[in-house]
């Protein structure tokens, strides 16, 4: 039995009222207002609650006031209490996470956003693009049915203050070629305006294969399976990397699998919960404090540092406390300069048909 | 001279929500100024009656906040709770008649909390409400009410493993008195 029914079971019968005092009595007490006021304090709490001011007066007589629209507020309740450590945000986010429901569907729809820092320019002065698009994806969650995204090229534009700079010193180019794999140029351009709406259909996609768990195929069969506590996730995921051969360091590793149960698999909030959970207990996860994602949507992040062979990079995670949802993820290289970002906005199921233009 | 839509009005805020914001009272100031508590603060509904939300419960509950902190600020208040708090443990306790109760040892480590803990956990187990209506009767963010309820579990767990050695020792007590007889 966990602390919260335990608690509720807990409620005393002495919370009980054994009568009902008639509310005749209350409304026989005056209501204008013109009794002695004495302002003696004021209160306002933030939200419905109006401001009262209160007399002991000895007997149940109590003169009150309306507060102005914008009263002092009480001292005691000022301030936004943050968590103190990556720990404690994760495990507040697994809280908010298992008080979600559970709820299925015809599709799973993921709406994502991605970003790219790319380099380009002439070979005298190369400067960094950042490029974006957004996809929003229908899963199928039944055999049969078709899976598409819903893409759309946001655009590109300079991805620093400097990068601007070297932009305009290369003409202010509205865009840039792509370069093929050899070097050569491809043909194809980034365009640094958006683009249309496009339909793309995912050929070749099941509930087999539609779902990718730490980059790798995942079955939904699987997601449904998973172990609903933290210990018991970690040990299915290590027995995974076992199996599929993954070689990075453990932590790295469980951290993006975390990463990606949380922000964009359709598994149940306990899943969710112990996900977060199991990334509480992980070493080298560091509280960045407040955070907002590219689309200015406020959170708080975690960070992961990973040394891989293109040098240190800080792995983001943007968290919303609230609701435990995870926002976004953003990976910085060792200057600190936003690489690339995957942010998430709406996901949930859909039992309506996918768009079809 | 009362208007009636508004005395009708009032009479079902209060019979909906009396039980409730009675049940707050007691779990802030005690039994013994429960009636007072509520009393006062449904006297502040009637005065303010077209202040009052539609979804009454959380106005009435921040209301009743204000008049406990304003109206039993120390030693009345500290009395009346202390008593209640000791009569909830003792109430479980003789709920059953062997072995320790779970019930028991929840209450005895509540106790054990500071006042804004137990209010922020008692709020969403026994005021059945929302997170985020929680939230506005402390006045606070539903955030900041999420990161300050997880501390507060977290105290009840540790207070929990303390309070369950000193329910199991006060039962042990209890039977050897029994077997004495």
């Amino acid at each position: 039995m966990n602390l919260q029914k335990k608690l509720a079971d807990a409620r005393p019968r002495r919370l009980d009222p054994t009568h009902r005092p008639d509310p005749a009595v209350i409304m026989a007490q005056p209501r204008q207002t013109d009794t002695v006021r004495r302002p003696v304090r004021r209160l306002v709490l933030a939200g419905l609650v109006p401001a009262v001011a209160i007399v002991a007066a000895g007997a149940v007589f109590l003169s009150n006031q309306t507060a102005p629209e914008n009263g002092p507020t009480t001292a005691h309740t000022t301030g936004t209490e943050v968590p103190k450590s990556a720990h404690e945000l994760l495990l507040v986010a697994a809280e908010r996470s298992e008080s979600g429901t559970a709820t299925s569907g015809r599709y799973w729809v993921l709406p994502t956003e991605f970003g790219n820092r790319m380099e380009v320019g002439p070979p005298e002065r190369r400067y960094h693009i950042m490029i974006r698009h957004s996809m929003e994806m229908w899963l199928a969650t039944r055999s049969g049915d078709e899976s598409l995204g819903v893409e759309q090229n946001l655009g590109a534009e300079p991805a620093s203050p400097e990068d601007e700079a070297a932009w305009r010193a290369d003409g202010s180019p509205t865009r840039w070629p792509i370069p093929g794999p050899d070097g050569t140029p491809s043909g194809k351009f980034y365009e640094a305006a958006p683009g249309p709406k496009g339909i793309r259909p995912f050929e070749g996609h099941d509930t087999t294969n539609n779902f990718l768990l730490g980059g790798n195929p995942v079955t939904l069969t699987e997601l449904t399976t998973l172990p609903t506590d933290a210990a018991g996730l970690k040990a299915w995921l290590l027995n995974r990397f076992q199996v599929l051969g993954l070689e990075e360091p453990q932590d790295y590793m469980l951290f993006w699998h975390a990463k990606s149960l949380v922000m964009d698999l359709p598994v149940t909030p306990a899943v969710r919960a112990a996900a977060y959970r199991m990334m509480a207990d992980l070493t080298g996860v560091t509280l960045l404090g407040n955070a907002t994602d590219q689309r200015g949507r406020s959170g708080m992040a975690v960070a992961y540092t990973h040394d891989g062979d293109g040098g240190s990079s800080e792995f983001r995670l943007i968290i919303d406390p609230a609701t435990g949802q995870a926002l976004a993820e953003e990976t910085r290289n060792s200057a600190g300069e936003l690489a690339s970002y995957t942010l998430v906005d709406g996901m949930g199921f859909r039992d309506e048909e996918p768009p079809t233009t | 001279m009362t208007d009636p839509d508004d005395a009708r009005r009032f009479t079902a805020i209060y019979d909906a929500h009396h039980a409730q914001v009675y049940a707050y009272a007691v779990s802030r100031a005690g039994r013994q100024l429960a009636d007072d508590v509520v009393s006062d603060t449904f006297v502040v509904a009637w005065r303010k009656l077209h202040a009052v939300p539609d979804a009454a419960l959380p106005w009435l509950l921040g209301v009743a906040r204000n008049v406990v902190r304003e109206r039993y600020r120390d030693e009345a208040r500290q009395a009346s709770l202390a008593a209640e708090l000791r009569a909830w443990v003792a109430e479980a306790n003789a709920d059953v008649a062997d072995g320790v109760t779970e019930r028991a040892v929840v209450l005895a480590a509540l106790a054990t909390l500071r006042d804004d803990d137990r209010e922020l956990l008692t709020l969403m187990a026994w005021h059945d409400l929302s997170a985020r209506d929680a939230a506005r009767v402390v006045g606070c963010s539903t955030a900041t009410f999420f990161v300050r309820l997880h501390r507060a579990r977290k105290r009840l767990q540790e207070a929990m493993t303390g309070a369950n050695e000193v329910a199991r020792r006060s039962q042990m007590s209890f039977s050897t008195e029994e077997f004495s007889k």
